[in-house]
């Protein structure tokens, strides 16, 4: 074994442990709000926008607000520095990354799923609509 | 019909090709006419089945189920064009086009490189596979087939769904088409490698692959930077690239690339790293498969904004097989022949260029490594944050860019140390003074000022050494022995003189004499002054005639160095030194931003056709007005009209963009409106106005005449002081408009109008109205429309572009080396090898002639073009 072998060795292991711990620190789990409200870490949680609570933007502190149901029921408040994401009205699912704080989910991303995005829904429009 | 048989043709015709190579390649060399004539019989299958889709979706044939989920009557012809491949089929039907019309030209290539029938036959393969998923999930698919029970046979829609909205722009026509051309290049470089693996030609496939290697570095480098524009210019959130697991699929297979050529190149000249390049150039075409597989397969739903869905079982499975036919039996015959590969062992000095190369390779290969393991994670449940990329990608670029201009002061085997130093030191100094500039000009983040300080010192490197390849007069001027030298000097100060002359008069007259206005000239009339520059250029040339020549057989290294550092100073400068701020605008009403830089100004809408509008945003910097930025709401039947698609507006600066999204807009001042339940009374204007709501009046008739659609008329009954008043509005449904009935409060200057009625028809009493209340003698101030925008500076954001595009040029220049290079090669190879026959047939006449490199089954090592 060389110098040279050694070195590459020794910087190679680094890279991998520096990027293991990156891995760990950035890691964001696909979660639900109970979840993510009793470990208080980063998460993602896919469900639906109760629309009959209604959504509001708040021009002064660029907040869009809503409540969101997650795919185990519990509903709880979303809570997003932007404007309202595109397709948010008629998206069957919303996917938030984000955080519980304080009993408010604090999203910094809202992924709106919308199946027609790219592919067809496979449901048929009625024809007379 | 006509579509399915043209796919079953390709589909056959492939096969058929495929097999035919693959027994001529076993030594049925007689088979190798029927097997072209198979290729080219599935390339006319594509052609016709592209025809077809095209000529459905142009005619509006929504009756197919493709057509009617993707096209539209109200799209403009550019965009139905790309609804051809806006979906999964549509998208494998231009990767199968691309992948048929390049076997013609490859197969023409490779019968000069004597590699025709093994590297077709592996090639071949892909284009079976994706005619296969072609027939499997067809485009050319009935709408009654797709929806049994829902849609009647022989229904024709009216009308089909149309695009996304934010796939409408023009950027559709040319990205996916750039993009999926990459990706069947790529696929060049991996019939090569299997074929030379199968041959044992371990040496000869490098030269042979490299421009095809570089060829599909480039398109692909040029498809994702498309992408990327086309996201910072439609989706407004202010970047361009966003870890997006889709994006990722691209960059893989291109990271991987973009190292293989740095170690074939390297295996070109010193004949190691031979498992290495064929490991990576299979790795490449592996991660092409493994991302499509990742998009297309429906496991990236949760993960990706843009991810296709589910493809349904039967195609799942074929992508499934596929990759584990194009990964499994590359690696099986990879191991087996792994003994033989490994017996040029080499030993690099580390200051030499293979060593750099090697890990400037490396380095690509840990970025691509994250990017995996980010991509990756979805399946299993997990996503990884863009902090991961960007802080893991900091230290690599660093090194990168180190590299990127070390590697160009090295010497192939070995350097001299103090050689290097020496030759660097001018770079180095420039490095300095400009690292040292940007501290003192505020940037104190370490990471962003390594990063930076590397990239300039790359740009240096590069620009020292490849200026260089600048000859004629130009050398002259620096070679002290030549006899004209002196004359030649003269000439070219003169000029000079002359031109710097014509250009501080051209600034002074441009400018009336103010130098303040140098920089307004510099950061909004940059189109007049590049424009003015060139002028100057040309005077500058016509007079001096420095006859410059451009040797471009070695700009390709260069020119895509300089690229790279270009590309990360840009990515540095937006990335890290965005300045974002939200605005109020009040219309016709200047705001300052930035603090103080800027001026902005509400100045009104403009209203396109499709329910466009553009909201005007003025720019006035301090030398007064200098653009407007459109920002632009639309709405769409894609949605319903339930809310309007946003597209930012921006105006591009030379040394800055200024990019706004717009986030509301609302009328602010007007006639206060008031809300009253029933029997509440209110007071106004200091008591002298008493308002209370007793009833309201909406009739059966009226209903029904909402319920229709039509307008409708209500009235409230309220008294205002002491007398009884009626109030009344006609409202339109459709179009929201309304008429208020305006009345006066007898005896005062008080008006009273209706705006709203909300009753409640279960319970009457918990009915409310909204009324207008003002005062004639002291008018309210009249509306005015606000927004609020999300205003953006990105400074030096056009470098990320112009970055891109040099790094592709030199990809370009690279080929081209490249192609030449092979060529030469293997005509080389082939007058050594007639000579060798000679020799042998002199010294012993009976002996048979071998056929092999005419067959294209002898081995090729040796072969090693001198740079």
């Amino acid at each position: 074994m060389k110098t040279k072998h050694i070195i590459a060795l020794v910087v190679a292991v680094v890279f991998i442990a520096v990027a293991a711990f990156a891995l760990v620190d950035n890691k964001i789990d696909y979660s639900d709000f109970d979840k993510a409200a009793t470990n208080g870490r980063r998460a993602q949680v896919s469900g639906t926008y109760v629309k009959e609570k209604g959504s509001k933007y708040d021009i002064q502190s660029n907040t869009f607000s809503f409540m969101m149901k997650d795919q185990q029921g519990r509903e709880m408040q979303v809570k997003y520095a932007g404007v309202r994401p595109n397709n948010f009205e008629l998206a069957p699912a919303v996917v938030c990354v984000g955080k519980v704080e304080n009993g408010v989910f604090v999203a910094s991303d809202i992924q709106t799923k919308c199946p027609s995005r790219y592919e067809g829904s496979g449901k048929m429009q009625s024809p007379n609509s | 019909m006509l579509g399915n048989i043209a796919l079953a043709l390709t589909f056959t015709a492939s096969l058929a090709a495929m097999v035919l190579y693959a027994l001529a390649a076993r030594g049925r060399t007689e088979l190798l006419l029927s097997a072209r004539r198979c290729t080219q019989l599935a390339l006319f299958g594509m052609f016709v089945a592209c025809a077809t889709l095209l000529y459905y979706i142009f005619n509006y044939h929504f009756e197919y189920n493709y057509v009617y989920e993707h096209a539209s009557r109200h799209l403009s012809k550019f965009l139905l064009f790309s609804t051809f491949y806006a979906s999964q089929e549509g998208s494998f039907m231009l990767w199968g086009l691309w992948t048929a019309m390049i076997a013609v030209f490859l197969l023409e290539y490779a019968r000069r490189q004597r590699y025709e029938a093994q590297v077709m036959a592996i090639y071949l393969a892909v284009l079976v596979f994706i005619s296969l998923m072609l027939l499997t999930k067809s485009p050319f698919e009935t709408i009654y087939a797709a929806h049994p029970g829902e849609a009647a046979k022989g229904f024709i829609p009216p009308d089909g769904k149309g695009l996304n909205p934010s796939l409408e722009n023009l950027w559709i026509v040319i990205h996916p088409p750039m993009l999926f051309l990459g990706f069947s290049l790529l696929a060049v470089p991996f019939a090569f490698a299997l074929a030379g693996l199968l041959r044992r030609d371990y040496q000869g496939w490098v030269v042979t692959s490299i421009p095809w290697t570089l060829g599909a570095a480039m398109v692909l480098g040029f498809g994702i930077m498309l992408g990327g524009f086309w996201a910072y210019e439609t989706l407004g959130w202010g970047g361009f690239w966003g870890w997006d697991p889709v994006e990722n699929a691209s960059l893989l297979p291109w990271l991987v690339t973009v190292a293989a050529v740095h170690t074939m190149l390297t295996q070109r000249r010193t004949g190691g790293l031979i498992k290495t390049n064929i490991a990576m150039t299979l790795l490449a075409y592996a991660l092409v498969l493994y991302g499509s597989f990742m998009t297309r397969s429906g496991v990236l739903g949760e993960a990706s904004v843009h991810s296709f869905a589910d493809p349904g079982y039967l195609a799942f499975t074929l992508l499934i097989c596929a990759m584990g036919v194009f990964i499994l039996i590359p690696l099986g015959i990879f191991i087996w022949r792994w003994r033989e590969m490994s017996g040029f062992r080499q030993d690099y000095q580390i200051l030499s260029r293979e060593t750099s190369l090697s890990i400037a390779s490396a380095v690509l290969g840990a970025s691509a490594l994250i990017v995996f393991i980010g991509t990756s994670a979805p399946l299993l449940k997990k996503k990884v944050d863009p902090d991961f990329y960007t802080n893991l990608h900091i230290p690599l670029v660093v090194v990168l860019l180190v590299i990127n201009g070390l590697s160009l002061l090295l010497k192939w085997r070995q350097s001299n140390g103090s050689e290097v130093l020496k030759k660097s030191l001018s770079a180095l100094v420039a490095t300095a003074v400009l690292t040292l500039g940007i501290i003192l000009m505020g940037m104190h983040d370490v990471r962003y000022i390594a990063i930076i300080a590397a990239a300039f010192f790359g740009l240096a490197v590069n620009v020292q050494i490849g200026s260089k390849v600048l000859r004629g007069h130009w050398s002259m001027a620096y070679d002290r022995s030549s006899p004209t030298r002196q004359d030649y000097l003269k000439r070219l100060s003169t000029a000079l003189g002359i031109t710097v002359a014509l250009g501080v008069i051209a600034l002074l007259v441009l400018t009336a004499g103010d130098y303040n206005l140098f920089e307004g000239l510099i950061l909004r009339g940059w189109p007049y002054a590049t424009i003015l520059f060139a002028a100057l250029l040309v005077i500058f040339v016509i007079i001096g005639y420095p006859r410059i020549t451009l040797d471009t057989k070695f700009l390709g290294a260069y020119v895509a160095h300089i690229g790279v550092a270009v590309f990360i100073l840009g990515v540095v400068a937006s990335a890290g030194y965005t300045e974002r701020e939200i605005v109020r605008l009040p219309i016709h009403k200047p705001v300052a931003a930035f603090g103080g830089q800027y001026k902005l100004t509400f100045g009104g809408v403009e209203n396109a056709p499709n329910e466009h509008t553009y909201w005007l945003v003025n720019i006035a910097d301090k030398h007064g007005y200098s653009g407007t930025a459109r920002p632009l709401t639309f709405w769409t039947d894609f949605n319903q009209h339930s809310q309007p698609i946003l597209n930012p507006g921006i105006v591009k600066y030379a040394t800055r963009d200024l990019y706004f999204t717009l986030n509301s807009s609302e009328e602010e001042g007007g006639v206060p409106r008031d809300t009253l339940g029933k029997m509440q009374k209110i007071a106004m204007f200091g008591d002298s106005l008493h308002i209370q709501f007793l009833n309201f009046e909406f009739p059966q008739s009226e209903r029904t005449k909402m319920m229709a659609q039509q307008p409708f008329h209500v009235k409230a009954f309220v008294i205002a002081n002491s007398d009884s008043l009626t109030l009344g509005v006609t409202r339109n449904p459709v179009t929201d408009e309304a008429s208020e009935e305006d009345v006066i409060v007898p005896g005062t200057s008080y008006h009273i109008q209706l705006d709203q009625l909300m009753p409640n028809m279960q319970n009457p009493a918990l009915s409310r109205v909204v009324l207008r209340v003002f005062d004639d003698k002291n008018p309210p101030p009249p509306p005015t429309e606000v927004i609020t925008v999300e205003a953006f500076v990105k400074p030096y954001i056009n470098l990320v572009w112009i970055g891109i595009l040099t790094l592709v040029a030199g990809f370009g220049f690279s080929t081209l080396r490249r192609r030449r290079e092979a060529i030469v090669a293997i005509e080389r190879a082939e007058r050594g090898y007639e000579k060798l026959l000679a020799q042998r047939h002199e010294m012993s006449p009976d002996s048979e002639a071998r056929p092999g490199v005419a067959r294209g089954t002898g081995k090729r090592t040796g072969i090693r073009a001198k740079d």
